[in-house]
């Protein structure tokens, strides 16, 4: 039973950092109709500009987290301004390639300036584990969900119910009727990349500990955040977090139980099982076409 | 400047005869040239199912590896190679057909979503199904095939082989773009809603599409098997999947020729780029980055755009016979019949229980408020919503709940409110799109143009220039649907519905967003229609070209059948004139008061 609460914890604690990239490619696919496939990379940007925050500028841990996230929110706008906004008004395929394309970029730039070896990152609190019970459970996956129930919570509880994000919403529901009502759609789109980029970027932050930190870390990383979001109901943010934590479970799990080199599959059995039987997800996602 | 036309085949055959002999001799060259062939042949599956169809796959490489992995361990055993590639192409096609079946319920990012998911899984099993696969190690030893008893262990001979067939399935999928089939394929991209209802059975056609592509793609990998000699799990990644398809669309996903450019440019790339030592891969990506800011359609497109210029299309002579358009219909006999039919949205009553009649070569005019379920009458019809009660008949057949290609056979088409048209394709493709209920010919018979093939696209296009002619629109038959003007866009939508055939057509609001002049043009064109015996149910706000077009009306307010009938009766009905009018106050009052 211990066990199982432990795998249970880093279950959750990895789940929390897929539905944090998915959560990423999420607003994004809602502000932007793209689907970033750079999501992943941009996790692996946010490690890296730790690792040169917290070892080699030697800053305290908490500032180099905290000026790690601006760095991502400056890379957001980077970020939109060089893959996004000049397709801006292109079908969706020259739009994925771009971010396919940004994704191989980001990736060979980390291998180019950091070197392929794979880095270790320090983790916030210095203590390993801490005993609960009887069960000893890994401080950094508690950190990872505490962080996670940090954003979500900015999420819901601020951002949704502030002004910008009503108008994150009307960008996400109908351009055209937001932009009749005065709001500044580009502005928003920007925003979103921006929002995404710390979102994900915390999620490399996070993971790095665990891992290592390495130039190819984003794609695993994407893969299951996108099965997640798929999972969760495409477009919706709270299938995102629910789907991110059910993938971070059930693999976890089934490796402990089932087999450890298939540890990848499951995520993608549950998702093939979930496209036949329910495709628009647990939480569904509004598709409708008028002839 | 009709001599210009040869110039790239005259490339590609000057290509086949000369590379051989010039990189056979050494090993990286050849090696690189096998490479950048098996990948080419490769991405011109996915030019089937992404450039032509839009239906995005990121597990490509997963059916290359399956196609080298069933060629290699069949020809480990076998010793045959031919036998090898022949397994490896049956068991892609299995999968392809499989993946194909899974875009019933999904496409866009769904569809991306499955196919990495189907790339994640083979990449495992490929890995871990070590008593098959040998696991990490791979496959060594995988033989070459014999042809008339050469062997092709030298590079020379198999660099023949391996050219001969990228060059005959690049043609293949070339020729493909411009049949039936291929136009089928496109229309799918390019609007999916009208693929439908112009007759193509949507599923049925990307499983094709499907089944092909990952069968060319499991042929490249088998001949990739073959030429490299050994594989492993690392070579068909997910990596490898998407950088096939960052080759296909710079290169240009829209065609067989600009898919080999953009593999041969992508693979030869790192090579040339091997002197900047560390940041040639950040340099590839920035090259690949600026080609898909640049050019979104591919590198291909533009040159393709250079080369229409250069060399126009010339428009075939038409003969100036008076055509008509439709099956031939019995004056006055009920031709289709709507009985009880519904249509709720939840709780909103969108029709509800609607009787109708069409009857032979008649006009019948739908009219009502808006919102009073018009255009929704006429997706019941062609089968775009399907149906909550009723039935509905044209003739003796059955179409209720039957799907929207299955409707276009029996001989209803329609235009749209909202116009749907292929923007990417000429006028031209987009209404020929409208005979592919007359098709005959097959797939694979496009494929290698067989006279089939050839016969049909002369009949189809002329059928094609004759309903231009017919609709005024004989000189714009080249261009871009996009660019034509909103007014002309419905006459192709219409030009489209006529070469069908159809028994009844159907109009939504076609003289939606027209002016006076375009609007009276459109009263003599329908009117002409009538004259020649078609059978016509029109949607239509403009009274005046009601009355001057309609022999019958129904009115319809909020779902209800209010009033039916001649135009003029109709009219004067007083129950039409409350629902288009309102009620006089008086009445309101005294109806209020008791």
């Amino acid at each position: 039973m211990a066990n199982f609460l432990q795998l249970m914890v880093s279950g959750l604690g990895i789940g929390a950092v897929y539905a944090l990239v998915a959560l990423g490619f999420v607003l994004i696919y809602r502000a932007a109709n793209v689907v970033n496939f750079a999501q992943g990379q941009i996790a692996m940007v946010g490690a890296y500009l730790m690792i040169v925050a917290a070892v080699d500028l030697h800053l305290n841990i908490w500032l180099a987290f905290i000026v790690a996230l601006g760095g991502m929110a400056i890379f957001g706008v980077l970020f939109e301004l060089g893959v996004y906004y000049p397709l801006r008004n292109q079908s969706f395929l020259p739009v994925i390639i771009s971010t396919i394309a940004a994704s191989i970029l980001l990736q060979n730039l980390a291998q180019y300036v950091f070197g392929a070896n794979p880095r270790s990152l320090p983790a916030l609190f210095a203590t390993q584990t801490v005993k609960l019970g009887g069960i000893v459970l890994s401080v950094q996956y508690l950190t990872i969900l505490a962080v996670t129930a940090i954003f979500v919570a900015f999420q819901y509880l601020v951002l949704d119910r502030s002004m910008l994000g009503k108008k994150m919403e009307a960008t996400a529901q109908d351009k055209d009727t937001a932009r009749l009502l005065g709001v500044p759609v580009a502005f928003m789109i920007a925003f979103t990349f921006v929002y995404s980029s710390i979102l994900g970027g915390a999620a490399g932050i996070l993971v790095g500990p665990i891992f290592f930190v390495m130039p190819g870390m984003g794609t695993t990383i994407a893969l299951k955040a996108f099965a997640a979001s798929i999972i969760g109901g495409f477009g919706n943010t709270v299938g995102a977090i629910v789907g991110g934590l059910a993938i971070g479970v059930i693999e976890t799990l089934g490796a402990a139980y089932i087999s450890e080199p298939y540890k990848d599959a499951y995520a993608f059995v549950l998702l093939i099982l979930f496209l036949f039987l329910r495709p628009k997800g647990i939480f569904g996602e509004k598709i409708a076409e008028k002839a | 400047m009709r001599f210009l036309r040869y110039v790239p085949w005259a490339f590609v055959v000057i290509g086949v005869v000369f590379i051989p002999p010039l990189v056979g001799h050494n090993m990286y060259y050849a090696g690189l040239t096998l490479e950048a062939a098996t990948w080419g042949l490769a991405n011109l599956g996915l030019t089937i199912i992404l450039g032509y169809t839009g239906q995005i796959s990121l597990g490509q490489a997963a059916f290359f590896g399956i196609g080298a992995y069933g060629a290699a361990i069949v020809a480990v055993h076998t010793h045959s190679m031919w036998l090898g590639l022949f397994a490896g192409i049956v068991l892609t096609t299995f999968f392809g057909f499989f993946i194909g079946l899974s875009t019933l319920k999904m496409g866009g990012h769904y569809l991306a979503m499955v196919t990495i998911g189907f790339q994640t899984l083979i990449s495992l099993l490929l890995n871990n199904w070590v008593s098959v696969t040998s696991g990490p190690d791979g496959i060594v030893g995988i033989p070459r095939p014999q042809i008339f008893g050469i062997s092709m262990m030298q590079n020379v001979p198999f660099l023949y082989f391996v050219l001969t067939i990228l060059v005959l399935v690049g043609a293949g999928v070339h020729v493909l773009r411009r049949f039936t089939w291929g136009r089928a394929l496109r229309s799918i991209r390019g609007n999916e809603l009208a693929a439908h209802v112009m007759g193509i059975d949507v599923f049925k056609t990307k499983v094709m599409a499907f089944t092909v592509g990952a069968g060319i793609t499991g042929l490249a990998g088998g001949l990739f098997a073959s030429a490299a000699m050994y594989i492993s799990p690392g070579l068909f990644d997910f990596n490898q999947s998407v950088s096939f398809l960052a080759m296909t669309v710079v290169g240009g996903a829209g065609s067989a020729v600009g898919t080999v450019l953009g593999t041969v440019v992508l693979t030869l790339l790192p090579e040339v780029l091997r002197f900047l030592q560390h940041i040639y891969l950040v340099v590839y990506a920035i090259i690949v980055l600026a080609i898909v800011l640049g050019m979104p359609g591919g590198i291909w497109s533009v040159v393709e755009k250079w080369w229409s210029r250069l060399i126009p299309t010339t428009r075939p002579e038409l003969n100036a016979h008076p055509v008509r358009f439709g099956e031939p219909t019995d004056v006055g006999e009920p031709l289709l019949t709507l009985k009880g039919v519904s249509k709720f949205f939840g709780g909103l009553k969108a029709v509800d229980d609607l009787d109708m009649t069409v009857v032979g070569q008649e006009a019948h005019a739908l009219v009502g408020p808006n919102g009073s379920g018009k255009t929704t009458v006429l997706n019941v019809v062609t089968g775009v919503y399907p149906i909550s009660s009723g039935s509905i008949t044209l003739e003796n057949h059955n179409l209720t709940d039957l799907p929207s290609h299955r409707i276009t056979s029996y001989g209803i088409t329609r235009t749209f409110q909202n116009i749907r048209l292929c923007n990417e394709m000429t006028v031209l493709d987009n209404v020929m799109l409208g005979l592919h209920r007359h098709r005959k010919s097959w797939f694979l018979g496009n494929m290698v143009s067989s006279p089939a093939s050839r016969r049909e696209q002369q009949m189809f296009e002329q059928k094609a220039w004759q309903a231009l002619t017919y609709v005024g629109l004989a000189e714009r038959g080249y261009e871009l649907a996009a660019n034509l003007a909103h007014g002309q866009q419905r006459l192709v939508e219409l030009a489209r519905a006529l070469v069908a055939e159809p028994k009844v057509l159907l109009l939504d609001e076609p003289a939606a967003g027209l002016n006076d002049s375009e609007t009276a043009s459109l009263v003599v064109l329908l009117q002409r229609l009538k004259s020649q015996g078609s059978t016509i149910l029109l949607v239509e706000h403009d009274m005046s070209l009601v009355t001057k077009v309609a022999d019958n009306l129904t009115v319809l307010n909020f779902g209800h059948r209010i009033s039916q009938g001649p135009v003029q009766q109709v009219l004067s009905d007083p129950a039409v004139l409350e629902a288009f009018l309102g009620r006089e106050e008086g009445e309101e009052v005294a109806e209020a008061g008791s």
